[in-house]
């Protein structure tokens, strides 16, 4: 099922892409430390309150807007809450949904790429048509625009998790149609390759070939892809959030802290700076992570892009 | 080629006018009319010469086609939701009495049955109309409309060129310098670039450049002072792109063989990066250019909150607190009207580029 790198040929062990892959990855110095930081801030989102000094909504009354030091490492805003606890709290929400919402996508993208890939002809062209109609406007407006529907529907009734709810569907239906596209487009060049062929020859029925085959050798760039759409969806949530059309406080996320630092700047910079650092560094991390991914799935391709 | 052909006197023409246009603009000075009729009908011009020249016209006509049946798609889903959505515009505060509220819905024809809600949105927006806004009082969103793109075109067009003004260099001295500190440093800038969101460059180079040295403004969309500082955190991100695309583009075609050819014959260094290069190489930057338009797009949505710039973003993210659909729906329609559009011209400037593709 694996497909053999031709590299493999002039190595004695048995190695498979991803041996191969998973050896080149672990040259690449940055790509393995990002992957650590990216690992540490996912050990902190899931567990917070093991490195958050406070509560993200304790009040510390008369302690408003103190500057970073000792007691509050990063400063306290305007309502006297300690900003780091809020930082780290809000990395989880952020973390939280640039996941999920990736997972989501991924999901929707793949299972639309595989079909429309793989029927090929009317269909292919069908579907590719709508996505079209998805693709012309811009994904911010579209974000927009789902979250407005979204938050009008009254499934939900708890305004905080409709909030959420809101962002991770608007995401995810941003998200998935980058993904849709290159699955198909890898698709449309595995259909033709020879190991389908001998899959089919040897009596696989067509759903069988692309979930056992096709879609094993395509995972690389999947992989790649998933790492890319991680920071840009925590990104685009900070946006909205900074737009304040996302989450509101208490609730913190990245965004959110950013948004209530703005209205301070400038008296208070370390209260907008402090979650723009943050964005900065796990985006950096997941952009680097994803660079290395990339050239140690697909040594050949451009080293960026 | 003779370079004193009529052709060539007419392009240098153009764009020199089209550079002058810029750089008024950018100068905030008045743009004498006559300057705005040969900047578009020179562009009208080489639009129609290329296409039937290179045969295109069914294509460019295809195209314009599909991109209007995409917006009366758009137009039918967004109204359709829109309109379908519980909870109105007008019951979110106090409740109205039931007159009063009869009287707004009867204004705004919501009281009408859907269909003939939908109908007389569709037969305005062929004459240019997008209704009223709900917000707004008597104000037309095409009126709204037509005040506030020029200023987020005016943004956008900027750091698109500012993108490839800067980018481009870049990418290229990485290429040439491969592996030097100088490649180092700015591959290092670019990947930070990509990976700054804007409201952290934007508070920083507020407290350096407006608070520190009081140079520029903070906020407003006036003249050159106002314009340096928003451009440069909306073209973070797509210089850096464009650089490391360039890069990478400009290093693959180092190593083909016509680039070793040229050496070998003894040309200069840069005479091959220039000749030979740098032209094969801005392809794939080229073709970058559709999700680089939709990224500063997005990205000026950001900025234009950041920087109070009156322009469309603003409105949009107000209709939404608002509730203003009329709004919602036209601001939808023109920020994909753009994307469209500069799709479009992604396209045909691809096809002139690379005579290789054959559009159909």
């Amino acid at each position: 099922m694996k497909k053999e790198s031709p590299l493999s040929k002039n190595k004695k062990s048995n190695n498979s892409l991803w041996h191969e892959s998973y050896r080149r990855f672990k040259k690449n110095r940055l790509g393995v430390v990002c992957a650590f930081f990216i690992l540490f801030i996912c050990l902190i989102s899931l567990f917070p309150e093991t490195l958050s000094p406070y509560s993200f909504e304790e009040q510390f009354e008369g302690k408003e807007l103190l500057p970073p030091g000792k007691g509050h490492l990063l400063g306290t805003d305007n309502l006297g809450r300690d900003l780091l606890s809020r930082l780290i709290y809000g990395g989880r929400i952020s973390m939280a949904v640039g996941v999920f919402t990736a997972l989501i996508s991924l999901i929707l993208g793949v299972a639309y790429g595989a079909v429309s890939g793989w029927m090929g002809g009317k269909v292919d062209a069908f579907m590719m048509r709508s996505i079209d109609i998805l693709y012309s406007i811009p994904s911010l407006v579209l974000l927009i625009l789902v979250k407005v529907i979204f938050d009008s529907l009254s499934i939900i009734t708890h305004p905080e998790l409709k909030a959420l709810m809101g962002i991770l569907v608007a995401l995810s239906l941003v998200g998935w149609v980058t993904l849709a596209r290159v699955v198909r487009g890898q698709v449309l060049q595995e259909k033709e390759k020879l190991y389908v062929e001998a899959a089919r020859s040897l009596g696989d029925k067509g759903w069988r070939i692309v979930f056992r085959h096709v879609l094993p050798n395509i995972l690389g760039p999947i992989i790649v892809l998933l790492t890319l759409q991680i920071p840009s969806n925590i990104l685009f949530e900070s946006f909205l959030s900074f737009l304040g059309l996302g989450l509101q406080p208490p609730y913190s996320s990245w965004g959110v802290l950013a948004e209530e630092g703005w209205k301070s700047l400038r008296s208070y910079p370390h209260l907008m700076i402090a979650p723009g650092v943050a964005i900065f560094f796990t985006m950096m991390a997941f952009n680097l992570m994803g660079d290395g991914l990339r050239d140690a799935f697909d040594p050949k391709s451009p080293q960026s892009g | 080629m003779n370079i004193f052909s009529f052709k060539t006197l007419l392009s240098v023409f153009f764009f020199i006018c089209l550079s002058l246009t810029l750089i008024l603009s950018f100068l905030n000075y008045e743009i004498p009319s006559w300057l705005w009729l040969v900047d578009l009908g020179g562009l009208l011009a080489f639009f129609s010469y290329y296409t039937i020249k290179k045969r295109m016209l069914a294509y460019v006509c295809k195209r314009i086609l599909g991109a209007l049946f995409t917006l009366f798609i758009i137009a039918t889903v967004t109204f359709v939701l829109l309109r379908t959505l519980p909870g109105g515009p007008f019951d979110q505060e106090k409740t109205l009495p039931p007159e009063i509220k009869a009287n707004i819905e009867a204004k705004y024809h919501l009281d009408r049955p859907l269909m003939y809600q939908y109908g007389y949105y569709l037969s305005g927006l062929v004459q240019g109309d997008m209704g009223e806004s709900y917000k707004y009082i008597g104000r037309n969103i095409s009126s709204i409309m037509a005040e506030t793109l020029p200023i987020s075109i005016q943004l956008g067009i900027y750091a698109l060129i500012l993108s490839y003004l800067l980018g481009i260099p870049f990418g290229v001295l990485a290429a040439s310098r491969q592996n030097t500190w100088a490649d180092r440093t700015l591959m290092v800038g670019a990947i930070s670039g990509v990976s700054l969101p804007s409201f952290l460059v934007a508070p920083l180079l507020i407290l350096f450049f407006c608070f520190y040295l009081d140079w520029f403004e903070t906020a407003l969309w006036e003249g050159p002072s106002y314009y340096i500082l928003p451009l440069l955190v909306l073209g973070t991100r797509p210089v850096s792109f464009i650089a490391r695309l360039t890069r990478a583009s400009v290093l693959e075609v180092i190593q083909s063989d016509y680039v070793r050819t040229a050496k070998a014959k003894g040309l200069h260094h840069w005479t091959v990066l220039y000749k030979h290069v740098l032209k094969n190489s801005f392809l794939p930057v080229l073709t970058f250019s559709g999700p680089l338009i939709a990224g500063i797009l997005t990205g000026s949505f950001i900025v234009e909150h950041i920087f109070a710039i009156p322009g469309m973003a603003k409105h949009l993210v107000n209709s939404v607190t608002n509730r203003d659909y009329p709004l919602i729906l036209g601001a939808t329609l023109i920020y994909s009207v753009v994307l469209i559009f500069s799709n479009l011209v992604v396209d045909l400037l691809y096809s002139h580029f690379d005579p290789r593709i054959r559009l159909s």
